[in-house]
């Protein structure tokens, strides 16, 4: 129990330090994390006398844009996990075989946005969307294990 | 407090604090995603042209993932 407290606290210390002292720091390289967090890809638009085609068109490109900007993520806490041995090869490779399969899903969304089909293109990437974000929260509870 | 129920609290507080850890790293990992999509709309590229980008920087990290855990 002694061994493991100071890795573990220590480190979990060190990110509420930096959460606390970054909401207070304007310009902090943490704030890089609060938007990373928080923002969405795209910056908001208000795009005047967009039908409901266009509006669909574009939100489908958000949507997978999400998507791939959370798998990108979330793959990089994965290999940097296993590179410094914070999880074992099984496991980063069990969460980055997971990864690659919604990635797939994803492509498939890609190309039926590319042929015209929205509505498909939308069910597609918001279904892969949900379990990407989950993935990322069974990833961000992982941290530690084994 | 007996020391079942601190091994317990402080067990479950670092565990907390390990999510709140990789949470950051998300974070810190997604940020310069969202600064190069914020560029590139404002450098007037379409739709397309960004799911593309994105796809291929997603891509892109699925092989470099795969290079550091079988460097590991």
């Amino acid at each position: 129990m002694k061994a493991l407290i100071p890795s573990r606290l220590v480190k979990g210390f060190a990110a509420f330090l930096l959460l606390t002292s970054c909401a207070l720091l304007a310009g902090c390289p943490g704030n890089q994390a609060f938007r990373g967090m928080t923002e969405p890809l795209h910056a908001p638009v208000v795009v005047e006398n967009e039908d409901a085609a266009a509006k669909a068109y574009r939100l489908a490109h958000y949507t997978l844009d999400e998507a791939n900007g959370a798998l990108t993520a979330a793959n990089t806490v994965i290999g940097d996990n296993a590179a410094n041995h914070v999880w074992s090869k099984k496991k980063a490779q069990k969460y980055l075989d997971q990864s690659i399969e919604y990635g797939k899903d994803l492509d498939k969304a890609r190309k039926t946005l590319r042929i015209g089909n929205i509505a498909d293109a939308t069910v597609q990437a918001e279904a892969a969307k949900k379990l990407i974000f989950a993935l990322q929260a069974e990833i961000a509870r992982q941290a530690g294990d084994q | 407090m007996d020391p079942i129920t601190q091994a317990a609290v402080v067990t479950g507080t670092a565990k907390l604090l390990d999510v709140a850890l990789n949470l950051v790293l998300a974070g810190f990992e997604r940020g310069p995603i969202v600064d190069k999509v914020r560029a590139m709309e404002a450098e007037g590229a379409t739709l397309d042209q960004i799911t593309d980008a994105l796809q291929n920087m997603r891509q892109e990290s699925e092989k470099v993932a795969q290079e550091k855990i079988d460097a590991a």
